[in-house]
C-alpha cells in the first residue's frame, strides 16, 4: 500500500514538474481556447475560406504567437509579445501564445495542431530552427497565414504564398557593436585601458550568434585591425556565473569593453564589467533598462544593447495585414539604414558615450552613416562554410 | 601574457577556489548522502530552489541574512520531501532524485512567474548578495593569499563547513551513527539506532550543506536568481564526494580541482583553444580522476581478498 502511495506521489509530482515545463498558465490557456475555437471554427470553415478577402478589411484578428523559447526570456519573443499586446490593443484583436521552452519534438504536432484548427488568422513565429516545420505545416494547409521572425523560408515552394518573413542583418549591427568597442578602447577615456583588446562572449556556435561574432570581428578591425578581439563561449544560455568568470578573465587580459550575445547567462557579464569598473553591451533587449530599477550600480556600466526591433517590424506587418495589405509570399529583409537595428541609445550610453566620449560618439555616427549608405561591406556567417568562419576568427588576432 | 602566466597569476587561483566554492558545498552534502548510504542526486533541485529563495528572500525582507535563511529553508524543504519519499514511502532514490531536479528547474521558473511575473530572472526586485573579505594579513603570503586572500563570506563559510563535516562525520555520535547506518543497517538496528530518523537527519544537513551551494550562485556570484544558473554543479559535486569515496576533506580538494580545471577552461578560451574543446577540459579531468579512483578502490578490494 505505502509503495503504491509512494508511485502516485511520485508519478504526480513528475507531472507536476512537467506541466510547469508547458510554459505556466499562458500554454494551457491557449491550449483550452484553441480546443475550444477548434469546434466552433470548425462549423464556420467554409464562411471563413469564401470570405477570405473580408479578413483583412480591418476587422479584429485572431494571432497565435508560437514562442520558441519561451516568455520572458530577455530574447527578441519578448519585444514582439510586447508589440502585438499593443497591435491587440489598438484593433481589438486577440492574442494567443504557445511556449515550447526549446522543445523541438513538438514543433511538428503542435503547429499542426495549430493550423488545422483553423481558429488562427496569422500565426507569428520564428527563430532559425522552425522554417522546416512551418513549411511541412504550409504543405498540409496552404490557406493559413503565417508571419515568420528571423528566419526565412523557401518560397520557390507552390505552398510558401502565404508565408510573410522577416530578416535583419544582424552582422551589421554586431558591426556597430565592435567599431564602438574598437573606438572605446582606443579613447583612453575613463574606464579604459591601454590594452588594444576588447571581449565577446556567445551562448553557444550556431549560425546566428557567430554571424554575431563575423560582424562583431569586422567592426573591431574597420577601426584598428591591431586591436585584439577575445571571444569566448558560455556554452549555454543560463550559465549566468561561468559567464561571469568568463568575462572576468577577459577584462583580466586587457578588455575593456565585451559584447554579451549569450541571452539571459550576459547578466554575469554586465556583473564582472560592474566589479572591474569595464564595460559591457547586451544583446536582444534593454539590459541596462532591467537592471537600472533594482541593479543600478550594475546598470552604470551597461553601455548599450544590440536590439534587432523585430517588435516594430512585425507590428508594422500585422498592421499591414490588418489594412488588407500584406503582401505574402516573400522575405523582406531590413538592413541598417531601416532603423530597426541598433545599438540602442539609453541613458548610460548617453553619459558614457555622447558626454562621456564626444570623439568616439563621433566617429561611430560616422561609421553608422557609411553603414547606413552601404558603404561598407560586412561579412556574414549565414550560409558561409565552417573554413569562412574560422578565418574570420583568425583575423580576431591582431594584424 | 601566456597561457602559463595566465595560470600562474593571482587572479586564476582566485577564480578557481570561486568556481570551487557552491561544488564545495555539494561535495559536503554529498559525502553525508554517502556516509548514510543514500544515492542522492537531488542536490541541483536543493540549489535551485535554494538560490530562488535566497534572491527572493533577500529581495522581500531587504536583509542579507534572512534572505539567506529563506534559500537554506526552501533547499531544506526539497531535501526534506526527498527524505521522505526515500526513507518512508521506499520510493526509487534515482527516480525521486530526477523528479526532483526536474521540479527544481522549472519549479523555479514556475514561482518565480507566479511571484514576478518573470521567468528569466529575478532583476525586476532589488536583491543583495554577500559581501567580499579582504583578508590583509594573507595579502603578501604567495599561494595562499592569493587563494583566498580576497574572497566572499560563503567562501569562508565552505572551508568552515569542510572541516565541520570532516569533524562532524568522524568525531560525533551522531556521525558514527550515520556512519553505523550507511555501512550495516542491521547492526545498527541490534543496538538499538533508528536507522530511518539517523538517515532523515544526515538528509536534512545534506540539505543545509547543498542549499549553501545554491544561495553562493544567487547571493555572492550575481546578486539575483537567473534560470537554470546552477547549471550541473550539483553533479559535479557529487563526482567530486565520490572521487574522495566520501571523505570530506578529500572531496573539497576534488571540488577544487574541478574549479581549477573550470577556471583553466575559461582561461584557455582566451587564448583562442576552440571552446568545445576547452568545455571538455573538466569533464575529461573528471574522467581520469574517476579512473584513479577506480583503480585505487579495485587494489584495495584484492588486498582484502587476500
Amino acid at each position: 500500500m505505502k509503495k503504491l502511495l509512494s508511485l502516485v506521489l511520485a508519478l504526480s509530482m513528475t507531472v507536476m514538474s512537467l506541466a510547469a515545463c508547458g510554459g505556466g498558465a499562458d500554454a494551457t490557456e491557449a491550449a483550452t481556447e484553441a480546443a475550444a475555437e477548434t469546434e466552433a471554427a470548425a462549423e464556420g470553415e467554409e464562411a471563413a475560406a469564401e470570405g477570405e478577402a473580408a479578413e483583412a478589411t480591418g476587422e479584429p484578428l485572431n494571432i497565435m504567437m508560437y514562442v520558441i523559447q519561451s516568455l520572458g526570456t530577455m530574447s527578441c519573443e519578448d519585444l514582439i509579445y510586447e508589440e502585438l499586446t499593443k497591435f491587440c490593443e489598438e484593433t481589438g484583436s486577440t492574442l494567443n501564445t504557445y511556449e515550447c521552452n526549446n522543445d523541438n519534438s513538438a514543433h511538428e504536432t503542435t503547429l499542426r495542431e495549430i493550423a488545422a484548427s483553423g481558429a488562427y488568422d496569422v500565426i507569428v513565429t520564428g527563430y532559425y530552427n522552425i522554417p522546416e516545420y512551418v513549411q511541412m505545416t504550409a504543405e498540409q494547409f496552404p490557406d493559413q497565414k503565417w508571419i515568420l521572425f528571423d528566419t526565412s523560408v523557401d518560397y520557390t515552394l507552390p505552398y510558401c504564398s502565404n508565408i510573410y518573413s522577416i530578416t535583419m542583418d544582424q552582422n551589421t549591427l554586431a558591426f556597430m557593436a565592435g567599431a564602438l568597442a574598437a573606438l572605446m578602447t582606443t579613447s583612453g577615456y575613463e574606464g579604459t585601458n591601454e590594452d588594444k583588446v576588447v571581449g565577446w562572449v556567445g551562448g553557444g556556435e550556431n549560425t546566428a550568434v557567430n554571424d554575431f561574432l563575423v560582424g562583431y570581428i569586422d567592426g573591431v578591425n574597420y577601426v584598428d585591425s591591431s586591436i585584439e578581439v577575445l571571444y569566448s563561449y558560455v556554452g549555454d544560455w543560463a550559465n549566468t556565473a561561468k559567464c561571469k568568470e568568463l568575462a572576468l578573465t577577459q577584462y583580466d587580459m586587457g578588455a575593456d569593453v565585451s559584447f554579451a550575445v549569450c541571452g539571459g547567462a550576459g547578466f554575469g557579464l554586465c556583473e564582472a564589467a560592474a566589479e572591474t569598473g569595464h564595460y559591457a553591451f547586451g544583446v536582444d533587449t534593454d539590459f541596462g533598462a532591467t537592471l537600472e530599477q533594482t541593479q543600478p550600480e550594475t546598470a552604470k556600466y551597461v553601455v548599450s544593447s544590440a536590439i534587432k526591433q523585430f517588435g516594430y517590424a512585425v507590428y508594422d506587418a500585422m498592421v499591414a495585414f490588418y489594412n488588407g495589405e500584406l503582401e505574402f509570399g516573400q522575405n523582406v529583409n531590413f538592413g541598417v539604414d531601416s532603423g530597426y537595428l541598433e545599438m540602442i541609445e539609453t541613458p548610460q550610453f548617453d553619459r558614457i558615450v555622447k558626454e562621456g566620449m564626444p570623439e568616439v560618439y563621433e566617429q561611430f555616427q560616422a561609421i553608422v552613416e557609411d553603414l547606413k549608405a552601404g558603404k561598407i561591406e560586412v561579412g556574414t556567417a549565414v550560409g558561409a562554410t565552417e573554413d569562412y568562419v574560422n578565418e574570420k576568427k583568425a583575423e580576431a588576432a591582431p594584424f | 601574457m601566456s597561457i602559463i602566466d595566465a595560470i600562474l597569476s593571482a587572479n586564476f587561483l582566485s577564480s578557481a577556489v570561486r568556481m570551487a566554492t557552491p561544488l564545495v558545498f555539494v561535495a559536503m552534502a554529498a559525502c553525508l548522502g554517502r556516509k548514510a548510504d543514500i544515492l542522492c542526486i537531488a542536490y541541483e533541485g536543493m540549489m535551485l530552489f535554494a538560490a530562488l529563495g535566497g534572491a527572493l528572500g533577500s529581495a522581500f525582507t531587504g536583509s542579507v541574512l534572512l534572505g539567506a535563511l529563506v534559500g537554506i529553508i526552501a533547499g531544506m524543504i526539497i531535501a526534506l520531501i526527498f527524505a521522505y519519499f526515500v526513507l518512508y514511502l521506499d520510493t526509487d532514490a534515482m527516480l525521486i532524485g530526477l523528479a526532483l531536479n526536474t521540479l527544481g528547474s522549472c519549479g523555479t521558473i514556475y514561482l518565480m512567474y507566479m511571484l514576478l511575473g518573470r521567468k528569466s530572472d529575478t532583476t525586476s526586485v532589488t536583491s543583495y548578495a554577500f559581501p567580499n573579505i579582504h583578508l590583509e594579513f594573507l595579502e603578501n603570503v604567495p599561494v595562499i593569499g592569493a587563494l583566498i586572500g580576497d574572497q566572499n563570506v560563503l567562501t569562508y563559510v565552505a572551508i568552515i563547513c569542510t572541516i565541520l563535516v570532516f569533524i562532524f562525520i568522524f568525531k560525533t555520535p551522531l556521525g558514527l551513527r550515520i556512519r553505523s547506518v550507511g555501512e550495516d543497517p542491521s547492526a545498527a538496528v541490534s543496538v538499538g539506532i533508528n536507522v530511518n530518523r539517523t538517515k532523515f537527519i544526515a538528509l536534512l544537513i545534506s540539505g543545509l550543506l547543498a542549499s549553501f551551494g545554491g544561495i553562493f550562485m544567487s547571493m555572492a556570484y550575481i546578486p539575483y536568481f537567473t534560470k537554470d544558473m546552477v547549471s550541473g554543479r550539483g553533479f559535479i559535486g557529487i563526482a567530486a564526494c565520490n572521487l574522495a569515496s566520501g571523505h570530506p576533506i578529500g572531496a573539497a580538494l576534488f571540488a577544487l580541482v574541478f574549479g581549477a580545471a573550470d577556471a583553466l577552461a575559461n582561461i584557455a578560451q582566451g587564448f583562442r583553444l576552440p571552446y568545445q574543446f576547452a568545455s571538455m577540459i573538466p569533464y575529461i579531468i573528471t574522467i581520469i580522476g574517476l579512473c584513479f579512483a577506480g583503480m585505487s578502490g579495485t587494489r584495495k578490494k584484492k588486498v582484502k581478498a587476500k
